[in-house]
């Protein structure tokens, strides 16, 4: 394979990792409740480590990364605003959503 | 000038290459592949695929909580990069669990959506039916 249609691919691997931040940072907009903290962390992580392995690969996959430091700025404020909603709000309307829910499934 | 920036870390894998770390891999040979950056990436990626299947077997996450923006971007980001990892130097044992681990992710994230469509699709039936 030339050198050429690899590094397309790869520029289109990581116009496709760009849907990941802005999906992300479309449920901004949506309610703290729906964030889901465990899938935000693993991004976040996995954001991390591949920031490193996207220039340590051959051809060097410049697009990838500022994909990678873009996600990584997202989950991380995905995740504060979690964080921030998990403070201010009180456990008992948790309570009452979480009962609603169970109704909802035995209709 | 980024670039320039960033030129101590092209085509390096290794991540910390500091002495007293060397010195504790080369104590444990069997540790040492985890300091070498193309075999620990997929292994983080498999957390990916991981976090979503257990969630879809012990039922935390009903389908109404699914993120389906978050799947169908995760399910053409794995379908993609199965390709590309193929193609990419140097090629070990890690970029070949990343293409394993890539089809895998692309694979979970479907399930997840075609779960999201089925409920959507059961509760607009069930909508119907009671307006008749």
């Amino acid at each position: 394979m030339s050198e050429k249609w690899t590094k397309f691919i790869g520029f289109l691997g990581a116009a496709a990792n760009w849907t990941i931040p802005i999906a992300s940072l479309v449920n901004l907009k949506n309610d703290a409740s729906t964030i889901d903290p465990i899938m935000t962390t693993t991004l976040a992580s996995y954001s991390l480590v591949f920031m490193r392995w996207s220039i340590a690969i051959k051809p060097a996959n410049y697009w990838l990364l500022g994909c990678h430091a873009a996600n990584e700025l997202a989950q991380i404020s995905l995740l504060s605003k979690w964080g921030y909603y998990k403070l201010t709000h009180d456990s008992k309307n948790d309570n009452k959503n979480i009962n609603s829910t169970v109704d909802n499934n035995k209709k | 000038m980024l670039k320039a920036l960033l030129n101590k870390y092209t085509g390096n894998q290794i991540i910390c290459s500091s002495p007293l770390v060397l010195r504790f891999f080369e104590r444990n040979p069997k540790l040492a592949f985890l300091n070498n950056v193309t075999n620990l990436a997929p292994l983080m990626k498999w957390s990916l695929s991981i976090v979503p299947l257990s969630q879809m077997i012990t039922g935390s996450k009903p389908p109404q909580n699914i993120d389906i923006n978050q799947s169908y971007s995760l399910c053409a980001t794995g379908s993609i990069w199965t390709y590309y990892s193929t193609l990419i130097q140097p090629q070990n044992t890690g970029t070949k669990m990343l293409a394993a681990c890539n089809g895998a992710m692309a694979l979970c994230h479907g399930s997840n959506i075609y779960r999201r469509m089925k409920y959507d699709k059961d509760q607009e039936a069930l909508k119907t039916q009671a307006q008749k």
